[in-house]
């Protein structure tokens, strides 16, 4: 299992990565099932890493990527 | 310049080299840009709603404002006007009447935006900069558009086929007529009191709902209207999910605002309304 640094660089890394593409997917008006659709495959990849049972509710449509933003600054303690 | 062509415009400027290399060198002014490798990611923040990020949405918009104001570039007032564009749309769909063409109130909204950024003030205004500036902008713009409607009013018509039909009642010592009900809400700029009482008691409901509140309450547009108006490309089925969710979400801020506004209820009225001002109470004792 990856350190804990590593994890949590990796964590910073996965939350710069959702807020980057919330701000894709807001300038460009994407079509909520893309953004649902990303924020499950990121969310499971993210969720795999931390090794953590997800306990958030799922966004739908396109409040899917802040649902998942949420969960990992709940996790990071960030919120 | 359209509202459509500004997005277009936003997307090349946030893209471009140049932006993301003045992007870095601006983080190291700014603690709250410090935390975003991207302008998109600051992006995403400012167009969260939530209470949670209300603290990092206003340190963000007042760093923007600042680089903006001190060293103006593109950058910022793109990114200004992407986070904002939301806020900017709904105003400009507030506006309704021939005074100006579209893509000149279009214009209007972006460029009296832009003005109130400029001259924001930061040090008098230390905090809820981003009510402020929606605000600020509102009052620019209706006061511009009654500005340019009183003009209109003013120039003396060529023919006298244009001149409005004979009206006794407007002569100076006749008696006034009778109020009457209208049909259609107020326009937008007999509104501004209400809106500013909202906005300043209950900013913390969000703009949308407030926003439906305003539109459907206030100026009496229907809702089946707005969602018309506002969806236009959705099919009747979706707009009719779309017009039973609005529907249930302003009874939601209905029930809330009552809640907030508890202490201007009048207490002589028996429906708990508010207090009649001077004008009205002579009205009222007309039997208006």
């Amino acid at each position: 299992m990856a350190s804990d640094e590593t994890r949590r660089a990796l964590g910073r890394a996965f939350r710069e990565l959702t807020l980057n593409l919330i701000g894709l997917f807001e300038l460009y008006e994407a079509d909520p099932e893309l953004v649902e659709g990303a924020a499950e495959a990121l969310g499971k990849v993210y969720r795999a890493h931390l090794q953590q049972r997800p306990t958030a509710p799922r966004g739908r449509g396109r409040q899917a990527m802040d649902a998942l933003l949420d969960e990992m600054d709940a996790a990071t303690g960030a919120a | 310049m359209g509202l459509q062509h500004v997005r277009r415009a936003l997307k090349t400027e946030l893209r471009a080299e140049t932006s993301m290399k003045l992007f870095d060198e601006t983080k190291k002014r700014h603690p709250a840009l410090a935390e975003h490798e991207t302008p998109l990611s600051v992006l995403a923040v400012l167009g969260d709603e939530s209470a949670r990020r209300w603290a990092e949405r206003e340190a963000l918009t007042r760093a923007l404002v600042t680089e903006e104001q001190e060293r103006p570039h593109s950058l910022w007032a793109a990114l200004l006007l992407a986070a904002y564009y939301p806020m900017l749309s709904r105003l400009r769909h507030r506006i309704y009447g021939n005074d100006l063409d579209p893509e000149d109130l279009d214009q209007l909204v972006v460029s009296t935006f832009l003005e109130v950024v400029r001259a924001f003030p930061l040090a008098d205004q230390r905090d809820r900069t981003a009510m402020h500036l929606r605000q600020m902008t509102q009052r620019r713009v209706f006061r511009h558009i009654r500005e340019e409607h009183a003009a209109r009013i003013l120039i003396a018509p060529d023919d006298v086929s244009d001149l409005p039909p004979f009206a006794p009642d407007a002569w100076p010592g006749a008696p006034k007529p009778r109020r009457r009900r209208h049909k259609a809400g107020p326009g937008p700029v007999d509104c501004r009191d209400v809106v500013e009482l909202l906005t300043a008691r209950a900013a913390h409901l969000g703009q949308d709902q407030l926003d439906l509140v305003v539109t459907t309450m206030v100026r009496g547009e229907r809702l089946r209207v707005y969602v018309e108006r506002t969806f236009p490309d959705s099919d009747p089925d979706e707009r009719d999910r779309i017009y039973q969710r609005l529907k249930r979400q302003r009874s939601r801020t209905i029930a809330r605002l009552r809640g907030l506004l508890a202490d201007l209820r009048c207490p002589r009225s028996a429906t708990g309304g508010l207090c009649p001002s001077g004008p009205e109470k002579e009205e009222a004792s007309d039997g208006q």
